[in-house]
């Protein structure tokens, strides 16, 4: 009997946990690809001192949140939006447009994160 | 990570159904509970261990969740009987007063030699040595030979009545009424086990 509560207890604190852990990730990945969206609209301006003022900003966001992330991630995932920020950062730098794909590509990845945490029966089998 | 939980419910239950239907024979000296914890715990923990790119809490989420199951169905084995034959089944009488039970046999997928090997193991090279043969739950065999020349037939578990056992056994319950009324037994629920043995009924009282 002991056991079972402690069992219960332990799932229990895992589910709330779980719960806590998938809305974080959902509203800050809804964050980042709303951010991700404004720079693309920067971008498709060229309005380029903006975009890399934005995307300064969104770099140090994410690095606030990446060691979190890590703990309940897919480290794939994380290497993913990492190789692509730091090519949409590098291109936002070099002025080039080309920086819109790599944007498109960050904004798929964010999105996947969180598409693949739900719960549903096309990601349960 | 909810989907690691709900993951690991499903291929629990799965696994464990699947050992429950394949039978005792596949069980070998575990509960099938037990067995499945065995098989899956191993390869869970392991997971995260092969590769630092799984985050640590996909290994410990599935141990955890196989906890809470293991335990629930122990709570519902120790306290239900109907749950603890769903869940272990119940043991199956192969030899019965020296007479073995060909259907029986065959519905466990138990040959001759099977039980020539298992009662070689036992000690008894010949079968006409033996009156009783119980296949259990875990898959083992127990051997009651001739002389010990009666078989415990258990009665009442829990305080609730084992009515297919009255029935293959032919014991009368008006028979068990007066026993227990002479024992000054007023309910069966004031009773963890009754059993009957060579006309004699046995029993221990809850509580203690």
């Amino acid at each position: 009997m002991k056991i079972l509560l402690l069992a219960t207890i332990l799932l229990s604190t895992v589910i709330v946990g779980s719960l806590l852990v998938h809305n974080y990730i959902q509203d800050t990945a809804v964050g980042f690809t709303e951010h991700i969206e404004e720079i693309e609209a920067l971008v498709d301006e060229e309005m380029w001192d903006d975009a890399k003022k934005e995307m300064n900003l969104f770099k140090k966001d994410w690095e606030k949140n990446i060691k979190f992330w890590m703990t309940t991630t897919g480290h794939e995932e994380i290497d993913n939006i990492e190789k692509n920020l730091i090519e949409s950062y590098n291109y936002i730098n070099l002025e080039s447009r080309e920086s819109l794909v790599k944007l498109a590509l960050l904004k798929y990845f964010f999105e996947h994160i969180y598409t693949k945490e739900k719960v549903n029966l096309h990601n349960l089998f | 990570m909810l989907i690691v939980l709900l993951r690991t419910v499903i291929l629990y239950l799965a696994v464990f159904f699947m050992i429950r239907i394949m039978g005792k024979r596949q069980v070998g000296e575990m509960q099938p509970n037990e067995l499945v914890i065995a098989i899956m715990a191993a390869e869970i923990a392991s997971t995260p261990l092969e590769s630092v790119d799984i985050p640590l809490f996909y290994g410990l989420i599935p141990l955890f969740v196989m906890f809470f199951i293991e335990a629930l169905m122990t709570f519902l084995i120790l306290k239900n009987h109907v749950s603890r034959r769903i869940l272990t089944g119940k043991p199956s009488l192969i030899m019965k007063d020296g007479v073995l039970q060909e259907g029986e046999m065959k519905r466990l997928r138990i040959t001759i030699s099977d039980l020539f090997e298992q009662a070689r193991s036992h000690g008894y090279p010949k079968l006409h040595e033996l009156k009783y043969i119980v296949f259990e739950t875990n898959g083992d065999m127990s051997m009651i030979p001739n002389e010990d020349i009666s078989y415990p037939v258990t009665l009442i578990a829990d305080g609730k009545r084992l009515y297919k056992n009255f029935k293959d056994w032919n014991i009368s319950e008006s028979w068990l009424n007066e026993e227990l009324h002479r024992n000054g037994i007023s309910s069966d629920k004031e009773l963890f086990l009754a059993y009957v043995d060579e006309q004699k009924l046995y029993f221990h009282r809850k509580g203690h």
